[in-house]
């Protein structure tokens, strides 16, 4: 009786669609930017010697295994398209858009533990969830010296050479602008409380931990005001869908402005209001597990992430790039929130290790359990 | 003074008791056909009990890991764990409510295709079979878009017309949940349930009317008891599904601060720190499996002694229908008001949010936005990456079940081994145990005990060979009871023809096990199509199966990509399904149960 | 001719089931052989291991010790302890329920004991056998129907064709007439008989159904607890039986104890109606304690005194049931109650007074143990 739902014409001209839409590809703008991308890595080899064997190594294991999940559409594979066309490569790339960043984490150090290949050639990771993967932790990621392979990698690395910087993720108050008028927003986090709407939160207290630096709430802070804030419900960061619905009013703490910014770009009611005592920079870092199966590929991946040029196509897919690279327009941005009086912590790898109080999973807990069981 | 007053049964007839212990003298012989099965079939019944044992193993080792140190702090903090109680009383609310509603409306259903004059009965048969392939997940988005206190339409217009506060029906609840859990398990009910009624000898119930009871006592006093067996059947099956499934305990439950059983194992195991920490689930999973260990074993022997009145005469023969006379419309009501809630609308609900470039509830303004958007950007590798493994477990899992669970039930069945009741409870185990436990077991075990060239871990092997042994119980289940009904002289009447065990086997027994035995297929193979669970937890970019795709889709925030990706899986299998029952026809759903 | 020779010879089989924590001797120490040609029955009550036995034959069962010999082949026991699977014992069988295929045609199910065999047949001389065969059963013509299609006597006259059809040295029949009803089993009867004495098939038969044994058996064996309590003609186990058993389980017999007081040409048994004469009985001797046996049919029924006779003993009509062909007159004397079988022409009503004659030639005098 199902089938009557859909009359053989409409499924048809539907699959006809998609199959055109998936040759067809890429826009004008994307393909401008790969041959610009492609001019620029032509010089960049040509320069250095290292990166040229790489190149090499790259192409003779002739594929890229990717779990790497960015919430803009497109985003991922137009970044592999114009990573291939830079290089002039043809690998096979296995890219599924898995977002579970800390379940990425997890199975990765879990294979590495069982002397199992990693199911990622390169592995996207937040400060904590790097530093818990590399040298300090699990010991499961490579050791590189980006810059004799990228030169411009310069001060992106972290300083055990274990990643690379990516982009920067500021968190904050995603709202529906439908359900939450401008004059009702809250500028600070004990605003939140006050406000009579169904804000949501996520399961796992995202970025409440590192509130607890000293610089920020402290962790009594912290805890003191988890006791207080009692969110109508649970969603991950990624869920956004939930918010532009209209299920719930706001999501706080959201892990990025820039994913409110993938869903406003497609028409969705949502915007982000940074807070000023508890504005939080979130950079991701990309590393290569000890036991990638295709360690060279991976390496040039992640050292071509942080060129100018795919730095630019970040921004335009997943409105956030890292704002260490000259020209940062994330960079730009929190220039601009700073300027209003914006208190940013950095929770970048170092301040992770600097900090393992905040991360420390008896803490982290505790806030879960302050946040979600009322 | 005349003969044929001794009612013992004859000893040594069709279900002969074990034979006393042999005498001594007895010499090595030639393996019997028999002892050659139960020593194949030793190996997969080890697996099963070794994935158990693992499991309860695991948590009684720091963090879970097999070289974690030996403790019992997993035990102490799972028990001196407040919220744990919570999720356990939350849990058996969930569970309790499913099960309530799936065993309702799958009853009923049967009920009135299987004994009243309704008709329909290919339809609804068709019908049920195809629910199976709407995901849960948008399930419970259309449920949450219809009766979610704040923006659930329903809610909204009956806000409107009363002029409420608030949303009359919040179906974000425990009892919400357990609804629309027990929705989506009514159709397996329906089934096992329907295969129930139609082994029953129709005399036994056409004896209860002439008796002068009324169609309801009748139904009361007479049918269910006699169905009694499926009833549990189902009920436990449909427990266990509603205990690990994910999906809807984490959309509907999580976002709105209920914790049941499979979202607190959810959040436990994946902690945003990337350190996993398994203890805590384990010791949890080992005090299920201990539960489940219990419910099995006393589940096996209320069914042994529920068989010892079950009549089953292998006629199909079927008791008169009841005449629904003039309360037919109530019945079209009931079926047209069950396929409305629990397929069309949902299935329309995904449609809706496949042309929308983000989730919307149904209006005008919304409509405005619609477009094929979803369909035209999807990642085409990915998806057909995805069909490519759901085809390749579609084909093996069950074929490799219905193989396992045929061989079971052979030595269950047919033979006198002491043991065969050993591995009738073995097959039965994964019913009773989630198979969340069972590939969190697996998994384990292929990390550290498989490597090199025979490197289990995130292979297809492991994905089908652990959705197979799962599939076992249920497989068993439909062939117990299909061998139960072929009488013992249809072989032994080979046997004396000259034929050979494997010959008679062959010829007699497997042509009149195909009706079960390709219905059991097909329901293996939608239910393999639809896993998550396994999938998810071991799973690996080689083996992304469709509805895994579609839900890490969903996951991340692309619910728009999902439903496009579950629209595509829902027109290339539904015309599969209909073309497997009409080929089938007759000996599908009718033949299920004769012999 | 040796008993290795025989169509079958079974000697002290065995065959236990626990039956929770007790043992159940099945089959106790039973040892028969069958001639060429013959049919052979096995009879008792449910559970007195009559099944059993056949199965052993069969190779559906194995004992738990004793030899069975079919046709000169040891197939089960004897010093090597064989076993021949049931398969690779030269025997056709008809099962009680049939066991007709339901997925086969009539054909097929004829055909496939042929099918099977090791030694393949051409499949023109399979077609001719199957026809012969399902001619010699009257189901020529049905050959494409499907099985299940068929009568219930159809059916079972099909079994029969599928265990003749490859022409075995000996036909185990275990109740083939029991699922039948009264009338088309009585044909049945005569038509099995004849068939198989047309044939020369030997069999072996297993009825607890006496009128089918008595009618269509060579010789029977009547079972009990395991055990052959008696073997015989039909004749012999009908008017002889040697036990109370026997006497009681097949047909209808009245009962009358008495102790034996001596024997000239004959044996004299007093019993409390009086001194009856019976004929010489071997093993009994004066003072044993005896049952005098005599069937319903040799008991003649005076409605007038007959005078001084041997063998009269006096009583009270006590309820007369027309059954066709026959009355069946039950005449109480003193406290047990007497069944008499008389034309159908008997006058007497209840509270008739009546004589009973008790011809000594039809008395049968059982030891009571």
């Amino acid at each position: 009786m199902r089938s009557r739902l859909f009359p053989g014409p409409v499924l048809a001209s539907l699959l006809a669609l998609g199959l055109t839409a998936a040759c067809g590809g890429s826009d004008a703008s994307d393909d401008a930017a790969a041959s610009a991308a492609a001019a620029a890595a032509k010089t960049r080899v040509a320069e250095n010697p290292a990166l040229a064997d790489l190149v090499a190594a790259a192409k003779k294991e002739g594929a890229l295994d990717l779990n790497w999940g960015l919430h803009g559409r497109e985003a991922a594979k137009t970044l592999v398209d114009t990573f291939q066309k830079a290089y002039g490569l043809s690998l096979k790339v296995t890219l599924t858009p898995d977002q579970n960043m800390p379940g990425n984490a997890a199975k990765l150090s879990q294979q590495y533990k069982a002397k199992s290949p990693s199911s990622t050639d390169a592995f996207m990771g937040n400060a904590e969830l790097t530093l818990n993967a590399g040298p300090k932790g699990a010991d499961a990621l490579q050791k590189v010296d980006w810059q004799k392979i990228a030169p411009w990698t310069k001060g992106l690395a972290t300083s055990d050479g274990v990643a690379l910087t990516m982009l920067d993720q500021l968190s904050g108050f995603t709202y529906n602008t439908n359900l939450i008028k401008d004059s009702e927003l809250p500028k600070t986090a004990r605003d939140v409380l006050a406000l009579k709407k169904p804000v949501a939160s996520t399961p796992y207290a995202a970025q409440f931990n590192v509130l607890g630096a000293k610089e920020a709430m402290g962790m009594d802070g912290v805890r003191a005001y988890l006791r207080d804030f009692r969110p109508a419900g649970y969603f991950g960061c990624g869920e956004l869908s939930r918010l532009a619905s209209g299920e719930f009013a706001a999501l706080w703490i959201s892990c990025g402005k820039n994913l409110a910014e993938v869903y406003a770009d497609q028409g969705a009611p949502l915007k982000t209001v940074i807070l000023k005592d508890a504005a939080v920079i979130s950079p991701w870092y990309m590393s290569v597990p000890k036991n990638a199966r295709h360690p060279n590929a991976a390496k040039l991946w992640v050292s071509w992430l942080t060129t100018p040029e795919a730095q630019k196509l970040l921004f335009e897919h997943e409105f956030a790039d890292s704002s260490k690279v000259p020209g940062s327009r994330t960079g730009k941005q929190i220039q601009e929130y700073t300027a209003q009086g914006v208190r940013f912590t950095s929770v970048s790898y170092e301040f992770a290790a600097a900090h393992p109080e905040l991360y420390n999973p008896r803490f982290k807990g505790e806030l879960i359990k302050l946040l979600t069981a009322k | 003074m005349s003969t044929g007053t001794l009612k013992e049964a004859e000893a040594g007839r069709a279900a002969p008791p074990a034979p006393a212990p042999r005498p001594a003298r007895r010499r090595f012989r030639r393996p019997t056909p028999t002892g050659l099965l139960a020593a194949v079939m030793t190996v997969p019944a080890l697996v099963i009990v070794g994935l158990l044992v693992l499991v309860v193993y695991l948590g009684f080792r720091a963090q879970g890991s097999p070289d974690g140190a030996l403790t019992l702090d997993n035990y102490t903090s799972l028990f001196g764990n407040a919220q744990v109680w919570e999720v356990v009383r939350n849990t058996v609310i969930y569970v309790a409510v499913s099960l309530v509603v799936a065993l309702f409306f799958g009853t009923a259903l049967a009920l009135l295709v299987e004994r009243t004059d309704f008709g329909w009965e290919r339809t609804v048969n068709t019908a049920m079979v195809l629910r199976i392939l709407i995901p849960g997940f948008f399930t419970a988005m259309g449920w949450i878009f219809l009766f979610h206190p704040r923006i659930g339409a329903v809610n909204q217009w009956l806000m409107d017309w009363f002029g409420l506060e608030k949303g009359p029906v919040n179906i974000v609840s425990l009892v919400g949940m357990g609804f629309v859990e027990g929705l989506g398990l009514s159709a397996l009910v329906f089934v096992m349930v329907s295969g129930g009624l139609r082994s029953l000898d129709g005399s036994l119930e056409e004896a209860a009317r002439a008796s002068g009871a009324g169609p309801w006592t009748v139904l009361r006093r007479v049918t269910l008891p006699l169905v009694y067996p499926s009833l549990l059947g189902a009920g436990l099956f449909a427990a266990t599904i509603a205990i690990s499934s994910l999906d809807i305990p984490l959309i509907m439950g999580l976002s709105n601060r209920v914790h049941v059983f499979s979202s607190y194992l959810y959040v436990a195991t994946n902690p945003s720190t990337g350190v996993t920490e398994y203890g805590v689930p384990a010791a949890f999973s080992g005090v299920m499996i201990l539960m489940a260990v219990g419910f099995s074993l006393w589940y096996i022997r209320s069914l042994r002694s529920a068989r010892k009145y079950q009549v089953v005469t292998g006629k199909g023969y079927r008791p008169a229908k009841i005449r629904l006379g003039r309360w037919r419309w109530a019945a079209y009501l009931f079926v047209i008001g069950y396929f409305l809630w629990s397929t069309v609308l949902p299935v329309l609900m995904v449609v809706w949010i496949s042309l929308l470039p983000f989730v919307q509830a149904p209006s005008a303004k919304a409509m405005e936005t619609a477009s094929l958007d979803n369909y035209a950007n999807l990642d085409w590798d990915y998806v057909l990456r995805g069909l490519e493994t759901t085809v390749k477990v579609m084909v093996l899992a069950p074929t490799f079940a219905v193989l396992l669970s045929l061989m079971f039930s052979f030595l269950v069945v047919r033979s006198r081994l002491r043991l065969r009741y050993g591995f009738d409870f073995v097959a039965f185990l994964p019913q009773a145990v989630p198979s969340t436990i069972f590939a969190f077991g697996a998994l384990i075990a292929a990390l550290y005990w498989t490597d090199g060239w025979y490197s289990l871990y995130g292979t297809l092997a492991l994905l089908v060979g652990v959705m197979a042994l799962v599939q076992v119980a249920f497989g068993t289940r439909m062939f117990n009871a299909a061998l139960m009904q072929i009488h013992v002289e249809l072989e032994e009447a080979a046997a004396m023809s000259g034929a050979s065990s494997w010959a008679a086997v062959r010829r007699v027994t497997l042509p009149l096990l195909r009706p079960v035995a390709t219905y059991t297929w097909l329901w293996l193979a939608l239910l393999s199509l639809r896993d998550l669970t396994v999938p998810t937890l071991l799973g690996s970019q080689d083996t992304l199966t469709l509805s895994v795709a579609s839900w890490t889709l969903f996951n991340s925030g692309q619910v728009g990509a999902s439903s496009a990706v579950t629209l595509l899986m829902i027109c290339f299998m539904a015309p599969v399904v209909v073309v497997f029952l009409l080929l089938t026809r007759g000996r599908t759903a009718e033949g299920a149960t004769k012999s | 001719m040796t008993a290795d020779s025989r169509p079958l010879a079974v000697e002290g089989l065995h065959k236990r089931f626990a039956d929770r924590n007790t043992t159940v001797k099945a089959v106790d120490d039973v040892s028969f052989e069958i001639r060429e040609g013959e049919l052979y029955t096995l009879l008792g009550p449910s559970g007195c291991g009559k099944t059993s036995t056949l199965r052993s034959v069969a190779g559906l069962e194995r004992p738990d010790g004793g030899r069975i010999v079919i046709d000169g082949t040891v197939v089960t026991g004897g010093p090597a302890d064989a076993f021949v699977p049931p398969n690779k014992r030269d025997i056709g069988m008809v099962f009680q329920s049939y066991g007709i295929w339901p997925h086969m045609t009539v054909f097929d199910n004829a055909a496939f004991p042929l099918q099977v065999a090791k030694s393949k047949l051409p499949k023109k001389v399979i077609r001719e056998r199957v026809e012969q065969a399902l001619a010699a059963v009257h189901l020529a013509g049905y050959e494409t129907r499907m099985a299940t299609r068929l009568s219930g006597g159809q059916q079972q006259r099909l079994a029969l064709a599928r265990a003749l059809v490859r022409r075995p040295k000996l036909l185990l029949l275990d109740e083939p007439l029991s699922n039948l009803d009264a009338k088309l089993r009585q044909a049945m009867r005569a038509e099995l008989s004849s068939l198989q004495q047309q044939l020369g098939i030997t069999a072996l038969y297993v009825t607890h159904d006496q009128a089918e044994a008595l009618s269509m058996s060579s010789r029977i064996a009547v079972m009990s607890a395991g055990r052959i309590v008696q073997e015989g003609s039909p004749r012999d186990i009908y008017q002889r039986p040697a036990t109370r058993f026997v006497a009681d389980f097949v047909g209808t017999t009245n009962l009358l104890r008495g102790t034996v007081t001596g024997g000239n040409g004959g044996t004299r048994v007093r019993t409390e109606l009086g001194e009856l004469a019976a004929p010489e009985t071997a093993g009994v001797k004066a003072g044993d304690a005896v049952l005098v046996a005599v069937r319903p049919e040799s008991v003649r029924l005076h409605l007038a005194d007959p005078g001084p006779a041997p063998n009269v003993v006096r009583g009270e009509v006590d309820r007369v049931m027309f059954v066709g062909e026959c009355v069946d007159c039950h005449v109480r004397v003193g406290e047990a109650t007497w069944v008499t079988r008389q034309p159908p022409q008997l006058t007497a009503g209840p509270g008739a007074e009546a004589w009973l004659e008790l011809p000594a030639e039809a008395l049968s005098v059982i030891a009571d143990r």
